[in-house]
């Protein structure tokens, strides 16, 4: 099973045009370890033609890029209250 | 609402419920700010929830509570890839009043919590994310939340905002925190009736089980796996350390599924249902972490702290949460009383801490994360446990061997003697 298809299991609240992360790709060119791409469980961080893209919308909100790029070029906030990922179980 | 409150908690986890719950209790105006839509809707754990600390604020909570199940039943198991030696434990004493510990599922958990802690009269606001604290002459006078006109007042405010806690990271505060040492735990839900699970774990009624996985669960990644027993689900995850898992070209997800397809836990899931799938932080600093607690205006709880005790064997925060939201309550009690909410007039807050048995705990079980740190844990002692399996109940062409020759051609070429003792004395130091 793919992350897609797990996470169309989990709710979210996405707020349209307002995302929570921001990073400035131009640090990403030349990052070597690329831990965002390995270690994101929403698989939010790929390389696309040798650029970072990001999306915000299947993030789980657990901080784990924030914690682990070397170059500070993530910029992790919280979605606005009562957006972004909103579990039923937990 | 009005204008400033006695006490701003900002986050709805069981450390900021706690605080707001014995604040309210002794009349405190308190106000709760959550960003979830409900408190829980962010939250994720394994879980177990030990009974110790909440029996104490709630007693018999069981009886109201949104618990899934006692655990009776526990279990530790070193994997390779094919095969499992484990350590089982049950005990019927688990089953009864004051019971050890629940399974627990926190959206609903937390969600019941907070309707207590409203019942005491402390008001709960949802839906609002706080970004910033306000300063004013470097104290700390309240927060700044997302809403129009978000400013909100107090004499106090106590971070609960858990593993990230963006607030204190915001600096400035006096709380500012050292370089993250954490773990990632990614999840599943599993839907599976009620009587699959208990043929599946052997279990009467209501009784849970909760199961921890060491070795081939992470492929040999410091960590583990586990699986949770709850009324009509199992939480299923992996636990890795962030650090370790960056490196490699395992993704969470995947060493997850491939948790779940081990010979020894397929059976246990194949017929189930994804219902959730979800990921959080846990710290993993132990008693090394030592970010200030408090500052003038300001103390920090729960895992926004740090206090969280993770031995691998098992992650305990929700009850070092509660602890230390008690801690900070009596805190702020003392303050109020002199009226000040310096630095100084909070400074009771490490004795109240010590008293509820949190820095104790931590300072004891220091040593424990370098002990995790061991490679070896994960990779030739798992592979060393199942190769003895395979010796001691495997009938070979031959004479047979004694235990101790087994032990000794197991150990040739994985590790040393000397390694071996060092490691052991490591272990017994670190979780003992
Ligand atoms: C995979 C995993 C397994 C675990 N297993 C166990 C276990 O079996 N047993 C156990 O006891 N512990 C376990 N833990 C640890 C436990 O979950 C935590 O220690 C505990 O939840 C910490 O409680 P807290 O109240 O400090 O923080 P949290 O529970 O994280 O609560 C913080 C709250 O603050 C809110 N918040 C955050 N920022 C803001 C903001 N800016 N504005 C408004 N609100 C905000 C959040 O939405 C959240 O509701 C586990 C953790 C993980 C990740």
């Amino acid at each position: 099973m793919s992350v897609n298809d797990k996470l169309l299991k989990t709710r979210f609240v996405v707020d349209s045009g307002n995302p929570h992360i921001s990073v400035d790709t131009s640090l990403c060119d030349s990052c070597q370890d690329s831990a965002c791409l390995v270690v994101c469980p929403g698989r939010c961080f790929e390389r696309e033609q040798e650029r970072l893209a990001f999306s915000w919308e299947n993030c789980v909100e657990c901080g784990s890029c924030r914690v682990v790029c070397s170059r500070k070029a993530v910029s992790w906030g919280y979605p606005r209250g009562g957006f972004g990922v909103c579990f039923r179980y937990g | 609402m009005a204008e400033k409150f006695d006490c701003i908690i900002v986050g709805a986890g069981p450390a900021g419920l706690t605080a707001a719950l014995a604040l309210a209790r002794a009349g405190v105006e308190v106000l709760v700010l959550e960003r979830g839509e409900y408190p829980g809707s962010k939250n994720m754990f394994g879980g177990v929830l030990y009974s110790k600390g909440l029996h104490e604020l709630i007693p018999d909570f069981w009886d109201e509570a949104p618990v899934e199940r006692p655990v009776a039943r526990w279990g530790v198991s070193f994997l390779d890839q094919v095969s499992a030696m484990s350590l089982d434990f049950k005990s019927e004493q688990f089953c009864t009043a004051p019971y050890n510990a629940f399974t627990v599922l926190r959206s609903k958990f937390d969600r019941w919590y907070a309707g207590k802690v409203e019942g005491a009269g402390a008001v709960l606001l949802t839906d609002t994310t706080v970004v910033d604290f306000l300063r004013e002459g470097g104290r700390v006078v309240g927060v700044q939340t997302n809403r129009p006109d978000g400013e909100l007042r107090a004499d106090v405010v106590i971070a609960a905002d858990g593993i990230n806690s963006l607030l204190c990271r915001k600096g400035g505060s006096g709380l500012d925190l050292s370089a993250d040492e954490v773990s990632l735990g990614v999840k599943e839900i599993i839907a599976l009736p009620r009587e699959a699970i208990n043929k599946a774990f052997a279990l009467n009624g209501d009784e849970g089980a909760a199961y921890t996985y060491v070795g081939s669960a992470t492929k040999g990644i410091p960590g583990g796996g586990f699986i949770y027993t709850n009324q009509d689900s199992l939480s299923i995850g992996v636990v890795t350390k962030l650090s370790s898992l960056s490196g490699q070209d395992q993704r969470p997800e995947e060493l997850l599924e491939a948790f779940k397809r081990h010979p020894l836990i397929w059976p246990l899931v194949k017929e189930g249902e994804l219902r959730e799938y979800a990921a959080h932080l846990i710290p993993e600093g132990g008693g090394g972490r030592r970010a200030p607690l408090f500052a003038d205006g300001v103390l920090a709880v729960g895992d926004a702290a740090g206090f969280t005790l993770s031995t691998g064997l098992r992650v305990e925060g929700v009850n070092y949460s509660i602890m230390s939201g008690l801690a900070a309550a009596e805190a702020v009690k003392g303050a109020r009383l002199l009226g000040d909410y310096t630095r100084r007039g909070l400074s009771a807050y490490p004795q109240a801490l010590k008293k509820h048995g949190v820095l104790a705990d931590l300072e004891k079980f220091k040593r424990t994360p370098h002990f995790f740190k061991t490679s070896r844990l994960y990779q030739e002692y798992p592979a060393l446990a199942c190769e003895l399996g395979h010796a001691l109940f495997g009938v070979e062409p031959g004479p047979k061997k004694g235990m101790f020759t087994i032990f000794k051609e197991q150990l040739k070429g994985r590790v040393a003697w000397p390694q071996l003792l060092t490691d052991a004395f490591a272990g017994w130091r670190g979780l003992s």
